[in-house]
């Protein structure tokens, strides 16, 4: 019977129904099948007490900050100054995109709003300066995902949720793998200009550079809010998520002024359309957990490990090859929401930091956006650049190498994850 | 009239998603600010906690029918976009129809869970309000969702393109 409910869901998920009919419909023939007698209304609460918790608020929350700023000022003037700071150095056009990637990752936290908002801007930059079609496609795609690490980051949100582990020691270890991730891609661009001796952006005076840090003045002020009201223990996450949109909304509104009560609720209803989305997945995700918990999927693989010797590299690799499969075809959330639960007791019992096995999923979902097939990053940089989706999938292959390094760093060296989150006393 | 029923029914939805995000936002934010400020009347206001959440879960399931019709919910298109205009319109057809039963039974657990929570008397401490209202917000979010599988059924979107065309 697993066996035909297994069947079923491929087939529903390879055929496109909505992941939330693919999570959802096999979470109900496993209760029809398996546990008859319970009441089908646990189901309903199951999903219900799934989305009603007060650290999921901060989704929302971050969502509406984002939309708000990427609609409005703040972003296009933090993209600006980053511009006029480092557009000049070797390479400089590419590390620029790299660079405004993780500045538009502090503000939002969504990989495939980066690509959107960054590609259309940088794109016609990097051919204009000598980089090949593919390096640029591939670099505005991979270079996004530095955004699901570097808080804020609903990825890291949804793994705090589901495995209680503490969002702020997240946060504080998503931002050092971000910038060895950025740091790395920047490497990366800079030795490919210096072999094909590409272009670099004219050196901005002075007047210029003040100018551009001064009309960023207010924009800047969001990272800080965001990163120093959680770092010093002032704010939860889910606080700091709501400071941001008010904040957002006065910088945008009162000080620049370019924000109309229409836009206002085009913004409002576009970042709750974009929160469902994820909700109704972690709604249904949270029915499958149940589910799973109940036939103790997690003690099962547990049991399995020590039978492997309960090594823990083995398993750390096991999670990577499992995570990079599911990331190859699920979406971010679906393949947490799936693997997490079944993984984290067994990470638990073998004596892994939460916070280090955090950043190895975080870090497999950030590459899962730009891995073949159906990377979702793939798909946005298609239709935002206007590329065939197989040129998109040859153009992130070396970066995938650059992922693969970044990966097998985090997950062989622990204290890369929780060095920062000790060094901050959280 | 159909579809002047479905335009009066998005500006509800429209309407009520950005009330009570409104209200989700406002009364978090005041929640903060008055622990931040005058942390003495923190109490006073900690029902506003529990009552942004629920202006969140009913935000949420009201805006899930407007997500599926504008085709925003997350699905793996890849091998529909392969498959002729004809067949993608009978898929599509399908997934109405299974859509629509699965989210129509989901909508009567919903209403049974709303009607049950009542019957109880189980309130939400801070409020001194029904949990069944948590449930019906899904009840109603649920039923909008199936409606826009049963508009799926009667009229599919649109097929997709070719991604590979170039």
């Amino acid at each position: 019977m697993t066996l035909v409910i297994i069947g079923i869901t491929v087939v529903l998920f390879a055929i496109g129904f909505e992941m939330l009919l693919v999570l959802g419909i096999p979470s109900l023939l496993l209760k029809l099948a398996y546990f008859p007698h319970m009441p089908n209304e646990v189901l309903l609460q199951k999903m219900v007490a799934g989305m009603n918790h007060s650290t999921l608020m901060a989704i929302p929350f971050f969502i509406l900050a984002a939309e708000t700023m990427v609609q409005g000022q703040i972003a296009p003037r933090l993209t600006n100054l980053v511009r006029v700071f480092i557009g000049h150095y070797r390479g400089g056009v590419g590390s620029t995109t790299v660079a405004t990637a993780m500045v538009f990752g502090s503000v939002s936290g969504s990989a495939a709003a980066t690509v959107s908002a960054i590609g259309r801007i940088m794109y016609p930059e990097l051919r204009k300066n000598g980089y090949s079609e593919r390096f640029s496609i591939g670099l505005i795609a991979a270079g996004s995902e530095t955004a699901l690490l570097i808080p804020p980051s609903i990825t890291v949100i949804i793994y705090g949720w589901l495995t209680g582990a503490s969002i702020t020691k997240l946060f504080a270890a998503g931002l050092i793998i971000g910038l060895v991730l950025g740091g790395l891609f920047i490497g990366y661009v800079v030795i490919q200009s210096i072999r094909h001796d590409v272009g670099r952006l004219e050196r901005q005076g002075l007047a210029v550079r003040w100018k551009a840090l001064k009309e960023a003045s207010w924009a800047l002020g969001m990272p800080v809010i965001i990163l120093g009201g959680i770092y010093s223990g002032m704010f939860t996450a889910t606080e700091a998520a709501a400071i941001s949109v008010v904040y957002a909304l006065i910088v945008e509104g009162l000080v620049y002024r370019e924000l109309t009560l229409r836009q206002l609720a085009d913004i409002v209803e576009g970042a709750a359309i974009t929160s469902c989305i994820i909700f109704v997945l972690i709604g249904m995700g949270s029915i499958l957990a149940f589910f799973l918990t109940l036939f103790q999927i997690p003690t099962l693989i547990i049991e399995v490990l020590d039978q492997l010797g309960g090594e823990l590299l083995i398993f750390l690799l096991v999670v990577n090859i499992t995570f990079i499969i599911a990331g190859m075809f699920l979406d971010p959330a679906s393949a947490q929401l799936i693997l997490v639960p079944a993984l984290f007791p067994a990470a638990v019992a073998l004596g892994v930091d939460p916070i280090h096995f955090g950043m190895i999923v975080t870090m497999n979902i950030a590459m899962a956006m730009i891995t073949p097939p159906f990377g979702l990053d793939l798909f946005v940089a298609s239709s935002a650049l206007n590329k065939p989706i197989a040129l998109v999938i040859q153009s992130v292959l070396p970066f995938i190498v650059v992922n693969l390094i970044v990966l097998a760093l985090v997950t062989a060296i622990a204290p890369l994850s929780t060095f920062f989150p000790r060094l901050l006393g959280l | 009239m159909g579809s002047s029923l479905l335009r009066a029914l998005r500006t509800i939805e429209r309407f009520g998603v950005v009330t009570l995000f409104g209200i989700m936002l406002v009364l978090f934010f005041a929640n903060v600010l008055v622990r931040v400020v005058a942390p003495s009347y923190a109490s006073n206001i900690a029902w506003a906690e529990e009552a942004a959440r629920l202006a969140m879960i009913w935000g949420l399931f009201l805006v899930a029918g407007m997500t599926l019709e504008r085709g925003r919910h997350i699905a793996m298109t890849s091998a529909l976009m392969l498959l002729r205009p004809p067949l993608q319109l009978a898929v599509r057809r399908l997934i109405g129809v299974v859509g629509a039963v699965f989210c129509g039974y989901f909508t009567y657990l919903a209403s049974r869970m709303t009607l049950f929570v009542f019957s109880t008397g189980q309130v939400i401490p801070s409020l001194n309000l029904s949990s069944a209202y948590l449930y019906m917000g899904a009840a109603i979010g649920l039923a909008l969702l199936s409606l826009r599988y049963v508009i799926e059924v009667a009229d599919p979107r649109a097929p997709l393109e070719f991604q590979e065309e170039a």
